[in-house]
């Protein structure tokens, strides 16, 4: 074999490579990613659970008086919890007669699946969460992610007993949102994650008679619009607006919750048919 | 051997010499050469440095496109600060083709491909293959469109190839004028790098509809938008159409609404498509806002009161000219113009006759309302005294072989003085006197107050068909010597005499300040200085018996119904003057002029109703005096100035 | 023998994507993120035949794609042209001395990172900022690889012994 030849074998090797990587086809790689993904996910399923029991053991190490303390402030919070049930169970009765008496359409419902948080993915180019829960828990591409503090995401890949959720801090995530008290919808997209600071998202077309500044913060919450999210789940908080060069609209920022680098586990959206 | 070698190095000795140089031929072949090689040097030299910049504009101009996008134009606001012309915007789904390259040549593969399959012998040409890539493609795109709001639109193919072929760099549109629910639902389920995004056309938008319809105007689509200083000038440019003021406001100040164009230049290949990211690229900015002089309220209320009848009204702030309200009926509404005007909306607006400002060209005679200046004009030549009261109105005087008849009053005006013959509007009293004071006089009076040119307000189009006549004009217009007659006629705003409500209200505006001249103006400015112009000449008392004869009008007289306690406003004194004047074929107008307060004059008001149709009968003390009324009301109603802060009589 | 080696070399990979994949959860936090997919490639290119570099390199490049963001393939083509690239220059490179290796592995780290945000950063409302975040990345990610990767390789080096794998050195 000449030398010049040997000498760049190694590109020749990378060039057929890539060709021959260009013309598979789109359902093969689809399967190999598949494949991938589940032949390495019981590696990160059992980091989580290494976590879990080394949260469990932490846990072992609190005194039976912190447990008290603890069961007491939970009592309290149950109390309260039980408290906002009976009153949303009320006013979900008066939704339900005005809607009937209205003639509204049925609204979607959602069956609740909690999941543990196996993996956080959060860099410059993406932001993700891996979830224990998949397919076989009918989670379908495109479910809502909540927490207690608003929307998670929305989940961009399942497997059979994991699931991908795209953050609403990740650049490819857009919502059709509303600043709350008002009804026209305005566009989210998150992207803006530096490092050591919280993450924010942007919005556009903003009507031009909203105001909100750091000092007097606007809360946006889902638009129910869109199709994909019940209305009224938090998103963030809007922090600033500004004139676009336009004229049109304003654009701004929305300080996202700083819990969300945080989550051990969220609850995903299962659309439902209605009853 | 040796012979052979010496016969070999002859021959070679020979032969050196024989291309030693000496030969001509081979010195002209060297020169060839030479010059060859010097004109090949000489021209790459010259292609290299001297049109090396010629071929770099040349590729400059074969690979660079430039795409201007038009700015929004400003907004107009009325002088309180509320939105009367906006932008709002207009939805759309747009797929952009040109980063549909690859696409593209795929689809066209996959077709061809199928073609072959099924062993169809009528493959279709290249062209062919790729208009049904482009329209099988834009369909896929389209169809997600459809999944996702439940529609099932189709690609207009012959849209899409005129596209292809003329604006490859501009977004082609699959669905125009989306609603804000299906806005919604495409921005949360489109993919954020998808070629389908969405787009945001704008369009005018007048939140109040036919208010102030004729002062606003309106914009029509401007194909060439230019942008001078944005580089590329003389790259293939692609506008996106831009607006243009065609009537009213939007018109005159079209060159400060207009907004910024921005753009983008980008380099495209071979084949046509762009190559990202541009080379240039500038957003468009909004252009200059207007605050205009027009208080909403105040036109919505002039609007209001003129209702179904069709006229007239003007409103001007008396100390700097500003005009208040502008209102003409019948009008239209400002936003059936956009996306596109209908011919059924055409056809209405003209069956209507609501093109017309009636307000700037409506001309009609001014009627009693012209007494004031035959007045003023009597005052200042010394040929009327306010307490004359030689002329006895018995309903009917000769003037040469006529009859004048008194319109007003039904022949019981008796004897009066100029006070009440204002106040009363008594067409003898006026006839006598105008006969006195002469034609001449009354026409110069009038010229003093501009009555005779139009008032300059800063509208497009403000015709010129005012006429205050004399026996000069009647010779040169209408060949005719002037009589007595057109003097009397003249004396109560009749005959020729015709003028339009603005410049009436202008006129009320200078008479409040006791001057001859207000320059009109539809910007608001808060620090506009006062509006000064000649005096009117009159002595303090003098004035004081015109203006107490018009506020007679408003308390006792021809407009008395101002002071019934419904219309009244209470602790403010108007001065005003009615006139009916005939016009046409039995058809007349109701005029009122006005001023108020009386003692500190604010506003300006000039109302003309006419009637449509032969025999109907409109007083200018009821239907004009009405709308100015509700003028006036909403104007002080809206200082909410205390009663006891305005000087009672 | 190649088998061998090459499922030593994955096995080494793997356990290095757990790892950075664990390091990286609880680094969110932090708002900081790790990128070795130096590593991936650097033994395999630096030590051991072109094939079962290359092999490695990809193989690991797809783990990576199956739990990224990217379209399927942007990590093992990266690690693969990286990997061909280093081979082609292993020679001439300074790989025999722990100094010289390190430099090694820390320049290919930051080609892979580079060339990885030029694919995935393009455009949005944030665009610029987001470079911001990644500078601050790469370079916290360079400081980890400086601490792991000797570690790492000599981890690699060590199973291959164990797994009697080890490769003399091929040109």
């Amino acid at each position: 074999m000449p030398r010049r030849f040997d000498q760049n074998r190694p590109f020749a090797t990378l060039g057929i490579i890539v060709a021959a990587w260009l013309i598979l086809p789109v359902g093969f790689k689809a399967l190999v990613r598949a494949s991938f993904f589940e032949l390495t996910a019981p590696v990160a399923q059992a980091a989580s659970y290494v976590r879990d029991l080394q949260e469990y053991w932490s846990l072992r190490l609190h005194t039976e008086s912190e447990l008290i303390e603890a069961g007491r402030d939970l009592a309290r919070v149950n109390a309260s919890y039980a408290l906002s049930v009976q009153q949303v169970a009320d006013l979900q009765t008066e939704i339900s007669r005005l809607e009937s008496a209205l003639r509204l359409p049925p609204r979607p419902h959602y069956r609740e699946e909690a999941a543990r948080v196996v993996q956080r993915d959060f860099s410059g180019w993406w932001q993700r969460l891996v979830i224990r829960k998949g397919s076989s828990s009918g989670i379908t591409v495109g479910c809502p992610v909540v927490f207690t503090g608003g929307v998670v995401g929305r989940v961009s890949e399942v497997h059979t007993f994991s699931s991908v959720v795209e953050m609403i801090s990740s650049p490819d995530v857009r919502l059709a949102a509303v600043i709350e008290g008002d009804t026209r919808p305005v566009a989210y997209q998150g992207g803006d994650n530096p490092t050591f600071g919280p993450a924010k998202g942007s919005i556009e077309f903003v009507p031009l008679d909203i105001f909100a500044h750091a000092d007097s913060p606007r809360s946006l919450v889902t638009s129910g619009l869109g199709g994909q999210f019940p209305p009224g789940l938090k998103i963030g908080d809007v922090v600033r607006v500004a004139p676009s060069a336009d004229g049109l609209f304003k654009t701004g920022e929305v300080r996202l919750d700083l819990r969300l680098a945080e989550l051990d586990e969220v609850t995903v959206l299962v659309p439902e048919a209605q009853p | 051997m040796a012979a052979g070698g010496e016969n070999l190095g002859d021959r070679s000795g020979r032969l050196v010499e024989s291309h030693s140089g000496s030969n001509p031929r081979i010195l002209a072949f060297y020169f060839l050469i030479a010059a060859g090689l010097l004109a090949l040097t000489a021209g790459l030299a010259y292609e290299q440095l001297i049109r090396s910049n010629a071929y770099r504009e040349s590729e400059r101009l074969q690979t660079q496109r430039r795409i201007l996008v038009p700015g929004p134009r400003g907004n107009i606001y009325d002088r309180n600060g509320r939105l009367l012309v906006g932008n709002r915007p207009r939805f759309a789904v747009v797929l952009y083709l040109d980063e549909l390259q690859d696409d593209f040549r795929r689809e066209s593969i996959r077709i061809r491909n199928n073609y072959r399959a099924t062993g169809d012998r009528d493959t279709p040409s290249g062209s062919q293959l790729d208009q049904i890539a482009h329209s099988s493609l834009a369909q896929r795109y389209l169809d997600q469109v459809n999944a996702i709001l439940g529609r099932s639109e189709k690609i207009d193919v012959r849209e899409l190839q005129r596209h292809f072929a003329h604006q490859l760099y501009m977004p082609f549109t699959l669905v125009d004028g989306l609603s804000t629910a299906e806005f919604a639902r495409l921005l949360e389920q489109l993919p954020v790098s998808s070629p389908l995004q969405l787009y945001t056309a704008n369009e005018r938008y007048y939140p109040y509809g036919s208010a102030a319809a004729h002062v606003l105007g309106y914009v029509g689509t401007e194909d060439n938008v230019e942008a001078e200083d944005f580089p590329g000038e003389d790259l293939k440019t692609f506008p996106m159409p831009g607006t243009i003021g065609r009537d009213g406001l939007e018109k005159h100040y079209d060159t400060e609404l207009q907004g910024q164009p921005g753009g983008s230049i980008f380099r495209v290949d071979p084949a046509g498509y762009k190559v990202n990211p541009p080379l240039e690229q500038r957003m468009p900015v909004q252009g200059h806002s207007l605050t205009t002089s027009i208080d909403i309220d105040l036109e919505l209320a002039a609007e209001q009161a003129i209702g179904d009848q069709t006229g007239a009204a003007a409103a001007i702030d008396i100390r700097t000219g500003e005009v208040m309200v502008l209102a003409s009926r019948p009008d239209y509404d400002l936003n059936a113009f956009y996306p596109h005007l209908t011919r059924a909306t055409v056809a209405d607006i003209e069956k209507r006759g609501a093109w017309l400002n009636l307000a700037i060209a409506g001309f009609y005679p001014p009627g009693s309302t012209f007494k004031t200046i035959v007045t003023i004009a009597g005052l200042r030549h010394g040929t009327l005294s306010p307490s004359d009261t030689s002329v006895e109105c018995d309903g009917y005087v000769r003037v040469g072989n006529r009859n004048f008849s008194c319109d007003n009053g039904l022949g019981h005006h008796g004897s009066l003085d100029l006070r009440e013959a204002i106040a009363q509007s008594c067409d003898i009293y006026f006839y006598e006197h105008g006969l006195r004071i002469g034609p001449q006089a009354i026409a110069d009076e009038a010229r003093r107050f501009r009555l005779d040119q139009p008032t300059g307000i800063d509208l497009p189009g403000e015709p010129r068909h005012m006429i205050i006549p004399d026996p000069a004009w009647k010779k040169r217009v209408r060949h005719e010597g002037w009589t007595d007659g057109d003097t009397a006629n003249m004396a109560i705003g009749q005959g020729d005499v015709q003028v339009t409500p603005l410049q009436m209200a202008c006129y009320a505006a200078s008479l409040a300040r006791d001057e001859t001249v207000t320059q009109p103006t539809l910007l608001h400015d808060p620090d506009r200085p006062d509006c000064h112009s000649e005096p009117i000449g009159l002595t303090p008392s003098q004035r004081a018996v015109l203006l107490d004869g018009m506020e007679g009008c408003t308390t006792h007289g021809t407009a008395k119904i101002l002071a019934l306690p419904d219309l009244a406003i209470p602790g403010v004194r108007i001065a005003g003057k009615t006139g009916t004047a005939q016009y046409g074929e039995h058809l007349n107008v109701a005029w009122f002029i006005c001023f108020a307060p009386l003692d500190k004059p604010e506003i300006a008001v000039a109302v003309a109703i006419r009637s449509d149709r032969p025999g109907e009968n409109y007083a200018g003390g009821i239907y004009g005096a009405q709308v100015a009324n509700a003028v006036l009301k909403a104007y002080f109603a809206k200082k909410g100035r205390p009663a006891e802060n305005i000087s009672p009589r | 023998m190649t088998t061998r080696r090459l499922l030593v070399l994955l096995a080494t990979q793997v356990l290095l994507w757990a790892l950075v994949s664990g390091l990286n959860h609880e680094l969110v936090r932090l708002r900081l993120f790790l990128f070795e997919g130096g590593l991936f490639v650097a033994y395999g290119a630096l030590f051991l035949p072109f094939g079962t570099g290359l092999a490695a390199a990809f193989i690991a490049g797809l783990v990576c794609d199956a739990h990224s963001a990217v379209p399927f393939g942007t990590h093992a083509l990266l690690f693969a042209a990286a990997q061909a690239v280093l081979f082609r220059l292993r020679d001439r490179m300074p790989h025999d001395t722990p100094a010289g290796l390190l430099a090694v592995v820390l320049l290919a780290n930051a080609a892979l990172f580079l060339a990885l945000s030029v694919l995935e950063v393009h455009g949005g409302p944030f665009a610029m900022r987001r470079w911001g975040r990644l500078v601050s990345d790469l370079v916290g990610s360079q400081l980890a690889l400086a601490l792991i990767a000797p570690w790492f390789l000599a981890l690699q080096a060590k199973a291959l012994v164990l797994a009697r794998a080890e490769s003399t050195r091929q040109s």
